[in-house]
C-alpha cells in the first residue's frame, strides 16, 4: 500500500488510473483479436452526447409550450446585496429593469436575456440568465435543481450572473464581460467548471457540450451596435438596447475559447468584438487579440466623471492610528462567513476620524500596507479599500489581516480616491498614487 | 543516488499508476515554485501525465531515476510552453480524458506551504524591481498580493488574459531568480 497523496493529487490519480486500465483492457481486447476499429470514445463525451440528445429534445419541448416554473433561485446567505451602506449596498427598486435584449440558445429553450440595475451604493449591475414570461431566471439542467427542467425565476438581489460597477456621474454603467464557461442553464455554479475552483462532490462535472460562453455588457448612452464573429464564421451585427447600451452574445464554447470558466471584466469591450458603432457614427475596432497586449479598449464614449471638488492633502490630513492584535484571530470580512477553521490570521485596525464624507463609489478611503522588510513579513504590500459609506466626522475602523508568519515594522497609508476616469469594476483598489494622503501611521508586528 | 529498477512496464497501468504515486507529489512542488501557483501546478502536472501517458511506450529507461528525469524534462517543457504563451495548454488532457480536480482553499494552502512559496514571494522582492512596470506590477499583484487574476485584471484595467500574459512573462523573466532556489531543494532532497 503505497502512502496517501495529498487530496488533488489523489483525485487526479484515480483519475489517471481509471485512464491508464482502460487502455490496459483495450490493449487486452486488441490481443485477443477483438479489436474494432472505430475510434474509441471518451467516456465523458459519450456521456455528454447522450445528455445533448437528451437536452435538445427538451429544449425543443420547451421552446414550443415554454417550461414549467420551480423555486425561485435561492440568495446567497452571507454575501452579496445585503447592506444599503456597505460592499454592493441593495439594488433600488425604480432602476430595476430586463433589458429588451433577446439572444437565442444554440440548444433552444428560453432565450438569454440581461437585467441593469443601480444600487444605493453608486454601483450599477448587469445580471444574465434565461427568460421565461419576462422574468430573468435560469433552468434546472446539468445539475442545478436535480435536473427538474424548470424554469426558476432569478431575483435582482440575487448574487449568480451579477457584475457591477460604479455607476459615472449621469448614473450610466460602463460594463464589459467576457464569460466563457457558464452552465447552458444559466446557474453560475450549476455544475462544476474547473476554473471555477467549484469542489468534486459539491456539485456534478458540466457535460461537455452544456456550457457557453457569453459575451456581455452595458456601453452606455452614446452606443449604437456591435459586431462579432458568428460561429459560422461570418460577422454579425447587434444593436445594443436601452439608454445603457445592452448587448450579449452567446456562442458554444470553441477550440481557441474553451469554456474554462474564465471571466474578463473591463469598463469597455477589448477582445471578442470587432467593433462598436455609437451613434455619432464613430467606430471602434477592437485590435487583434491574438497579438499580446494587441487587443484596444474601446473608449468609454458618454462617460461623465462624477462632480466632486479635487481635495488636496492639506484638505483631509488628520491623525491616523493602528493597533496590532495580541494574538491571531479567524479573519472576518464584512458580509462574508468565514469558516471557524480558516487559518488564524493577525489583525491590525486602523482608526481614524473622517475628514470628508465618502458616500458610495465616487469616493472611497483606502488603506495600503507595506512591510519594512519584506523578508521577515512574507508580503509584498496589501491594499483594501473601505466598502462603506462613511460620512464627514465618523469613526473610521478598517481592520487588515495578516499571515501569522508576518513580523516586524509595517507602514499604514489611509488616502481618499476619487474616481475620475471610466470606472473600474469593483473593489477598487487603493493606489493611493496621486491621491490625497489623509494620514500614515507604523505599526510594528511582534 | 536512486538507481532502484522499476518493477512494473510504464506501459501497463499498475507501473504508470506506481509512477504517478511516487512523483506527482515531486512534480507538484517542482512545478509551483516556478509558476508560483498551486492550482496551475496542478494542471501542468496532469498536463505532464498526460504527455507522460501518450508516449510511456517509448520510454527506454529502466530505473526510477530514469523515469524521474524523464518525466521532469516533459515538466519543464510544459512549464516552458506556459510561461511563454501566457496560458494553460490542456489539449493533452482533454484529448486521454482525465479529468482535473479543482482543489479547496486548504488544498491549494497545503501545496504552497509544501513549497515553501511563501519565502520564496518574499526573496523574489528585490528580483521584481528589475521586471518592466507592467510586468512588475502584475507579478506583484499576483504573486505577493495573491490576488485571482480577475482582480488582477480589474487593479490593471487590463483584460484578464493580459493579466495572465504579463504574469506568465515576468514570471519567464524570473526564472533565472527561481531557477537555483529550487535547485538548492532538489538537492536537498527537501522535493520530494
Amino acid at each position: 500500500m503505497s502512502d496517501p497523496l495529498p487530496p488533488a493529487l489523489e483525485r487526479l490519480g484515480a483519475e489517471i488510473e481509471r485512464v491508464a486500465r482502460a487502455a490496459d483492457a483495450e490493449a487486452a481486447a486488441g490481443a485477443a483479436g477483438r479489436r474494432r476499429r472505430v475510434p474509441r470514445m471518451p467516456r465523458a463525451l459519450l456521456v455528454a452526447l447522450v445528455a445533448t440528445a437528451t437536452l435538445a429534445t427538451a429544449a425543443a419541448v420547451a421552446a414550443t409550450t415554454g417550461l414549467l416554473t420551480g423555486a425561485p433561485v435561492p440568495k446567497p446567505k452571507g454575501i452579496g446585496f445585503t447592506d444599503p451602506h456597505e460592499g454592493w449596498g441593495v439594488p433600488i427598486a425604480k432602476t430595476i429593469e430586463l433589458a429588451p435584449l433577446r439572444v437565442g440558445d444554440p440548444d433552444g429553450g428560453p432565450p438569454w436575456g440581461l437585467r441593469t440595475l443601480r444600487t444605493t451604493r453608486g454601483l450599477g449591475c448587469v445580471q444574465v440568465g434565461r427568460v421565461q414570461d419576462g422574468q430573468l431566471g435560469v433552468v434546472g439542467q446539468d445539475g442545478a435543481f436535480a435536473d427538474d427542467g424548470k424554469f426558476h425565476v432569478m431575483g435582482p438581489d440575487v448574487l449568480t450572473g451579477a457584475l457591477c460597477s460604479a455607476v459615472d456621474g449621469a448614473g450610466h454603467t460602463f460594463l464589459a464581460i467576457v464569460h466563457d464557461g457558464v452552465p447552458a442553464g444559466g446557474l453560475e455554479r450549476g455544475c462544476a467548471v474547473r476554473a471555477l475552483g467549484a469542489r468534486p462532490g459539491e456539485v456534478p462535472p458540466c457535460p461537455r457540450g452544456h456550457l457557453r460562453n457569453l459575451v456581455y455588457g452595458l456601453l452606455g448612452p452614446a452606443a449604437a451596435s456591435i459586431t462579432y464573429r458568428a460561429a459560422d464564421g461570418t460577422v454579425a451585427t447587434q444593436r445594443v438596447t436601452g439608454p445603457e447600451g445592452a448587448y450579449l452574445v452567446v456562442g458554444r464554447p470553441s477550440r481557441r475559447h474553451p469554456g474554462t470558466g474564465a471571466m474578463m471584466i473591463g469598463p469597455t469591450p477589448a477582445i471578442r468584438l470587432l467593433s462598436v458603432r455609437y451613434r455619432d457614427g464613430s467606430v471602434c475596432r477592437t485590435a487583434n487579440p491574438v497579438r499580446l497586449n494587441g487587443a484596444r479598449r474601446c473608449p468609454a464614449k458618454g462617460y461623465v466623471a462624477p462632480k466632486l471638488p479635487r481635495l488636496s492633502t492639506a484638505d483631509v490630513a488628520t491623525r491616523v492610528t493602528a493597533s496590532v492584535a495580541r494574538k491571531a484571530e479567524v479573519p472576518r470580512f464584512p458580509g462574508v462567513t468565514v469558516s471557524k477553521d480558516a487559518p488564524r490570521q493577525r489583525r491590525v485596525t486602523v482608526r481614524f476620524r473622517a475628514p470628508v464624507a465618502a458616500i458610495g463609489q465616487a469616493r472611497t478611503y483606502g488603506v495600503s500596507l507595506v512591510p519594512r522588510d519584506h523578508h521577515r513579513c512574507g508580503l509584498g504590500a496589501l491594499g483594501v479599500t473601505i466598502e462603506r459609506d462613511v460620512a464627514a466626522g465618523d469613526p473610521v475602523r478598517q481592520d487588515l489581516w495578516l499571515p501569522t508568519d508576518c513580523h516586524g515594522t509595517v507602514d499604514l497609508t489611509v488616502t481618499l480616491r476619487r474616481q475620475t476616469t471610466a470606472p473600474q469594476p469593483p473593489p477598487l483598489p487603493p493606489d493611493g498614487r496621486g491621491q490625497p494622503v489623509v494620514g500614515r501611521v507604523a505599526a510594528r508586528i511582534p | 543516488m536512486d538507481a532502484t529498477p522499476l518493477t512494473d512496464s510504464l506501459t501497463r497501468a499498475p507501473g504508470f499508476v506506481a509512477l504517478y504515486r511516487r512523483e506527482s507529489p515531486m512534480l507538484l512542488t517542482f512545478c509551483a515554485r516556478r509558476v508560483l501557483d498551486a492550482e496551475t501546478a496542478l494542471d501542468l502536472v496532469a498536463e505532464t501525465f498526460a504527455q507522460a501517458f501518450r508516449s510511456r511506450g517509448s520510454f527506454k529507461g529502466s530505473t526510477e531515476e530514469e523515469a524521474r528525469a524523464w518525466l521532469l524534462t516533459i515538466a519543464r517543457r510544459q512549464i516552458a510552453r506556459y510561461l511563454d504563451r501566457g496560458r494553460l495548454d490542456r489539449r493533452l488532457v482533454e484529448r486521454v480524458g482525465f479529468q482535473v480536480p479543482a482543489m479547496a482553499p486548504d488544498e491549494i494552502a497545503d501545496v504552497e506551504r509544501r513549497a515553501g512559496l511563501s519565502a520564496l514571494r518574499g526573496a523574489l522582492g528585490a528580483e521584481l524591481a528589475k521586471l518592466s512596470g507592467d510586468q512588475r506590477e502584475a507579478l506583484r499583484l499576483r504573486v505577493v498580493e495573491e490576488l485571482s487574476y480577475a482582480q488582477v485584471a480589474r487593479s490593471l484595467g487590463i483584460t484578464e488574459a493580459t493579466a495572465r500574459a504579463r504574469v506568465s512573462r515576468g514570471l519567464r523573466a524570473l526564472s533565472r531568480a527561481l531557477e537555483p532556489h529550487h535547485h538548492v531543494l532538489v538537492n536537498g532532497g527537501e522535493d520530494r
